[in-house]
């Protein structure tokens, strides 16, 4: 009877293992209490409202980041692709502007960079979001296929009312 | 009033009326296809978007719920100034007042 009472013993919590207690997001909070977090290879450091449609299907994630406060935040994604401009910059008219996004600019510069700027439609309650897309200039691998950085930065303003008031997010 | 700029094609409608939209969109004269279209906000007739093939619009004005599906529908763009304030158009793309205070 004591042996099976053993056997129904609910076994000892294992020691976690030292890559689950590696948390692979490096975090900071500033004296201000100004949040920061960033990460390597993935996009652990996105913030959840960031929106899914801004990743670029098929590319690669080199590091993803954002720094928030009380006010708003500022998150970052860096991707890598071999995908032709044209098409980059098709899919995010389509999946933003043809989603009901504002489209504030699109601007190519004399370098090979493109920098598209959506805006997220106006709502009485929700967070105004605002996207910079910037595709960086070509480069050659060593595969000889073309590639580019994609640098999404998207800032997000809390609702009016929604924010605290500064006093009380000082130290 | 049409005009070309650093290759692309303007129509620039401005205040026109349907009725003056009705009638370009009849005409043989003009091109096969308009790469930009201006026009002050008011109403613009569907068959001229389509008629033109416009592939891109700036509009000075608030823009109808129908007009506005179009472009995003075709995911063409559209700039309504209306909303994001003064655009600049140039051959390296669009700028608006919006995006330029919020950099």
């Amino acid at each position: 009877m004591l042996a099976l009472l053993a056997a129904c013993r609910p076994l000892p919590e294992p020691p976690p293992s030292k890559a689950a207690s590696l948390d692979p997001v490096l975090r900071h909070v500033g004296e201000d209490g100004t949040h920061f977090a960033a990460s390597v290879g993935d996009t652990r450091a996105l913030p959840p409202h960031f929106p899914p449609q801004l990743q670029l299907p098929e590319a690669v994630v080199l590091s993803s980041g954002q720094i928030w406060d009380q006010e708003g935040g500022l998150a970052s994604l860096l991707l890598q692709t071999s995908q032709p401009l044209e098409e980059i910059a098709a899919y995010y008219r389509r999946t933003l502007w043809g989603e009901g996004w504002d489209l504030l600019s699109d601007l190519e510069q004399a370098n090979g960079i493109r920098t598209l700027v959506f805006e997220s439609p106006p709502h009485p309650e929700q967070s105004l979001h605002q996207a910079v897309i910037q595709v960086g200039s070509p480069r050659r691998g060593p595969d000889q296929v073309e590639y580019r950085d994609i640098l999404i930065l998207l800032s997000t303003v809390a609702p009016v009312g929604k924010a605290q008031p500064a006093a009380t997010a000082s130290p | 009033m049409t005009l070309e700029a650093e290759g692309s094609r303007w129509l620039l409608l401005g205040s026109a009326g349907t009725n003056v939209q009705a009638e370009l969109t009849g005409s043989p004269l003009l091109p096969a296809q308009i790469d930009w279209l201006w026009w002050d906000g008011g109403s613009v007739i569907l068959d001229l978007l389509e008629r033109f093939q416009v592939q891109a619009g700036i509009s000075s004005g608030p823009v109808g719920e129908v007009v506005t599906t179009w472009f995003r529908q075709k995911q063409r763009p559209l700039y309504i100034a209306d909303r994001v304030g003064a655009v600049t158009w140039s051959r390296r793309g669009v700028q608006t007042l919006r995006a330029q205070l919020d950099g």
